[in-house]
């Protein structure tokens, strides 16, 4: 699916991430060192960010939209749309939107959905705002995009332990006259690449979805927890993120060689390495800002730009962008835009 | 095929150093884990053989078996 519009504007970005981290070394005491500095090496991920029992993703977004609302000099009033993208709400009825809504003293005369989506969900939530903006409905949109995925993470699971952290960011999507080319797409089949198979209702919790066992992977794991199989996204990255990148530059009418940054969905560093070299950019144009914070799903790229945004703009990297989100469903989606006049907050930091 | 291009690329990867890279050594005895084979994955996707199949690569139980993948295409 593509399309495009040019009737928007990304305002302003804000992200923010939990004061509680854990460096992957200590975890040299439960796991063999060799292997454990090999993954820290491959993945570039050196400690996680995690948020404590009490604090959920929308408090995140809270946080992050708190200070972007204030620096963008908008009133609550303002607000016309408030959508929350996360895999991890707060509840599983109402919508976490309605939450927020309460809790950012926004109008009643708003429109508020949640959207469940991670990796590509940073993509298809400027989509959404753009929809919405397009259609005439709204005029300022704001997006709270967040995951706590350390909460569905085993303890045990080699796998997935090492890679996830926490993050909840906001971003103000207005009127304007940019233009921003979208592609979307789906692979169902997928599904069970990226899953956590037990707690909805197709597996509904019991003490036996509860029970780590040991896998074939050799990793300890309940069905309630995350399952990632690292090899089958791996094939599946490599097959399609550099044709979607490809096809929306297309599209869009820029070639790569304009381009100063491509925001890419911060899986870890070894897969941003052969992006870019697969895609021929280099890796200041590509950046891996997440080491010490780990892959926040649906918020890692606005994580990155918090991270980053300072050294992007001083490198003048945001007039013509690409962003780029993949991985669970299988889902994956990629927009050209401009960041150029986006106010981009240094991340902040939340205590619990 | 560079294949000493490739067998570098695989001692990184395994971390192990170059001279000991050969037909013959065994991955299993070289740290072959999910990580390792993600990482295969990509150097064979960098010598021209895209979209291994993760059941294919799990077979290889030697390097010579990685080069034969890679030597496939």
């Amino acid at each position: 699916m593509k399309t495009r519009f040019d009737c928007c504007r990304i305002a302003g970005i804000c992200a923010t991430v939990p004061t509680d981290s854990v460096a992957l070394d200590a975890l040299q005491t439960e796991w063999d060192p060799k292997a454990l500095a090999n993954v820290i090496r491959m993945t570039g991920i050196t400690r996680l960010r995690v948020a404590p029992p009490t604090m959920t993703a929308s408090d995140l977004c809270l946080e992050s939209a708190k200070r972007l609302i204030q620096e963008l000099q908008l009133a609550p009033s303002d607000i016309d749309a408030i959508v929350f993208i996360s895999q991890t709400p707060d509840y599983p009825t109402p919508a976490t939107s309605a939450v927020l809504q309460d809790k950012l003293g926004l109008k009643q005369d708003v429109v508020n959905f949640d959207i469940n989506q991670g990796c590509s969900g940073y993509i298809y939530a400027l989509l959404q705002a753009e929809m919405l903006i397009h259609c005439g409905l709204c005029r300022t949109v704001l997006l709270c995009a967040g995951d706590t995925s350390t909460r569905f993470v085993g303890a045990r699971d080699r796998s997935t332990r090492v890679v996830f952290g926490d993050a909840g960011s906001a971003t103000v999507v207005t009127a304007g006259g940019n233009i921003d080319c979208f592609h979307l797409k789906t692979d169902g089949s997928g599904f069970r690449e990226i899953i956590v198979s037990a707690g909805a209702f197709r597996v509904p919790h019991s003490p036996e979805t509860a029970r780590e066992v040991e896998c074939e992977d050799g990793n300890f794991r309940s069905a309630e927890h995350m399952f990632m199989n690292g090899k089958g996204v791996t094939t599946f990255a490599m097959r399609e993120v550099p044709t979607i990148i490809e096809a929306v530059l297309a599209d869009s009418g820029m070639n790569k060689s304009e381009i100063g940054l491509f925001g890419l969905h911060q899986a870890n560093r070894f897969m941003l390495d052969y992006l870019a070299r697969k895609l021929g950019v280099t890796a200041e144009a590509m950046p891996f800002a997440c080491g010490e914070i780990g892959n926040t799903s649906v918020a890692s790229i606005p994580v990155m730009l918090a991270a980053a945004g300072v050294k992007l703009r001083e490198q003048n990297r945001l007039n013509k962008v690409v962003l780029c989100g993949f991985g669970v469903g299988l889902s994956w989606a990629a927009m050209t835009t401009t960041l150029a006049d986006t106010q981009i907050l240094p991340l902040a930091e939340l205590k619990s | 095929m560079d294949k000493e291009g490739f067998y570098s690329e695989i001692a990184v990867v395994l971390q192990v150093d170059r001279s000991k890279v050969s037909d013959a050594l065994m991955l299993a005895d070289s740290g072959w884990d999910s990580m390792t084979q993600v990482s295969v994955l990509l150097v064979l996707d960098q010598f021209g053989v895209p979209c291994v199949a993760p059941d294919v690569l799990a077979k290889c139980k030697t390097v010579g078996d990685l080069v034969r993948l890679a030597e496939r295409k």
